[in-house]
């Protein structure tokens, strides 16, 4: 990790420490735990050490990693639903206002509701995989409803009056403008996907400040390109949404041929 | 100069703009606009000049007196407002295209007039740029490209060049002049700067600021001769005076009010 290694700039340098230093701090955590559990001969009811957890893991393997495969199908499932009951009613509360004043309050309760709350009365009313699906979901859909009618109302006050200056319907500025809008900034052209040849330098560049501007980090990754606010989990749902936009409304492509070289 | 003197393409009588917050942005404005001119309103910040452009516009309706302006609908107006105002997940030639788009003209047609248009502003080679790779005057001149896209009879510029470093300035007033001159638009052009309104404009309406009136009118009369030539010449000095002068007489005129 010493700068005279052949070959490492200071971007390689800091990748390789993204990726070492949070190695080495849970590998240091796991031998203190170890040793806590050693030194205080601390009984396993109380607290296991790390080796007899993987002995339990590979001796239950079957129970527990097909209870894995249950909560990951379900978390998959319910994201999806969020997605689309949050944007669905993202975009009904900003094409109609009175909608919004009328049935926001119950998003906010539905979100301020503890799940173990709720949780029984939905064992109750519902069968057992569909509850929990619904418990679920309710944590998921809040995030996505909030961060989405945030992003559809935060569309540049002059952009607006100039859809309305070419008489755009509706429709229009809702798929042309707020929508990608409400994907923040370069949803698709993320900036990892167009860096090529003299451009190359000048797109690290862009992207770091990029990063560093809207996650306070200098480092990339997944979903990087959405604001720092947004909890990782719409994020992830948003790369999967934006994918799907573009895929579904081509039309931000380029429609010219890409020059040769970019001055 | 002035190519069509019989009925004025935008016309605005005693007109009255009170904000529902209660600011009186407008006052008993008179103005004409004839088919082909150039004309700076010229006017402190806060003073309705941008109130004027949004009501020609049809962006918003006057509380009092009468204006006759064209429809805006299908693209007979274009404007620039004083940022750039791009979608930033758009390339270059898509925010150009925004105005065909929106007006669900055919992908063919489009595509040529948006690389027309593209050259014209002196942007060849970046249609698939995007605004984030490009610097102030380059984002400026999509702006102007996306405004002017549609042949628009009607070409309105609020403030367009304020946030521009001179010499960029400089040089889009001259691309914006022979823009003006080669596709005959009507032009609307809000400032807050003397030298830009008499440089660019046929004439300069001063106006007073709070609420916001015609102070004075001065015709620039220096025909097609607008060059770096001009921009030096005792012609020009004198006539930035002139407009100084009235701008600072609306201004005192306002503080004794």
């Amino acid at each position: 990790m010493s700068a005279a290694m052949p070959g490492t700039d200071g971007a390689t340098r800091e990748r390789v420490l993204r990726i070492a230093l949070p190695v080495l701090a849970l590998g240091l955590a796991v031998v203190a735990w170890d040793l806590v559990v050693r030194l205080a001969a601390l009984p396993p009811y109380v607290l296991p050490g790390p080796g007899l957890v993987v002995r339990t893991l590979f001796d239950n393997a079957g129970v527990l990693f097909g209870s894995l495969g249950v909560t990951l199908v379900t978390t998959a499932e319910a994201l999806a639903l969020a997605v689309v009951g949050g944007v669905g009613l993202a975009v009904l509360f900003n094409q109609a206002r009175a909608f919004e004043y009328a049935f926001y309050p119950f998003a906010v309760i539905l979100q301020v509701t503890p799940v173990i709350a709720v949780a029984p009365l939905l064992l109750i009313y519902l069968p057992q995989p569909l509850a929990v699906l619904a418990c679920a979901w309710i944590v998921a859909f809040f995030p996505v409803l909030a961060n989405t009618t945030l992003g559809l109302q935060s569309v540049d006050r002059n952009l607006v009056d100039l859809f309305r200056l070419y008489g755009a319907s509706r429709w229009q500025t809702l798929c042309v403008l707020k929508l990608p809008a409400a994907l923040p900034a370069d949803a698709g052209r993320h900036p990892h996907r167009r860096r090529a040849g003299a451009d190359r330098r000048r797109g690290r560049g862009n992207r770091r400040r990029f990063c560093r501007r809207r996650l306070g980090t200098g480092v990339p990754h997944r979903g990087s390109w959405l604001p720092a606010r947004y909890s990782p989990h719409v994020r992830g749902a948003a790369v999967v949404v934006a994918g799907w936009y573009r895929h579904l409304f081509p039309a931000h492509r380029a429609e010219l041929p890409r020059p040769a070289a970019l001055a | 100069m002035i190519r069509d003197a019989a009925a004025p393409l935008v016309s605005l009588r005693g007109v009255g703009k009170t904000y529902a917050n209660g600011v009186r942005a407008l006052d008993g404005f008179e103005l004409d606009v004839r088919k082909g001119e150039f004309v700076s309103l010229l006017g402190p910040s806060g003073c309705g000049k941008s109130t004027v452009l949004r009501l020609v516009a049809g962006l918003a309706p006057p509380t009092s007196g009468t204006l006759a302006s064209i429809h805006s609908d299908s693209g007979t107006i274009g404007f620039v407002f004083q940022e750039p105002t791009l979608m930033p997940w758009a390339s270059v030639a898509d925010n150009v295209a925004l105005p065909l788009r929106l007006s669900r003209m055919p992908d063919a047609a489009k595509t040529d007039r948006v690389a027309r248009m593209i050259d014209r502003v002196g942007l060849s080679g970046f249609a698939s740029a995007y605004p984030r790779e490009l610097s102030g005057g380059m984002k400026m001149r999509v702006s102007l490209a996306r405004a002017l896209v549609t042949e628009p009879a009607l070409l309105l510029l609020d403030e367009p060049f304020a946030a521009l470093d001179e010499l960029t300035r400089f040089k889009l007033n001259d691309d914006l002049l022979a823009l003006w001159r080669a596709l005959g638009t009507t032009v609307v052009f809000v400032t807050h700067s003397v030298f830009e309104s008499v440089y660019l404009s046929q004439r300069v309406v001063v106006m007073t600021p709070r609420p916001g009136r015609v102070a004075r009118e001065i015709a620039i009369d220096a025909g097609a001769a607008r060059s770096e030539d001009f921009r030096t010449s005792t012609d020009f000095a004198q006539l930035s005076r002139a407009a100084s002068d009235a701008l600072r007489a609306a201004m005192q005129e306002h503080a004794a009010a």
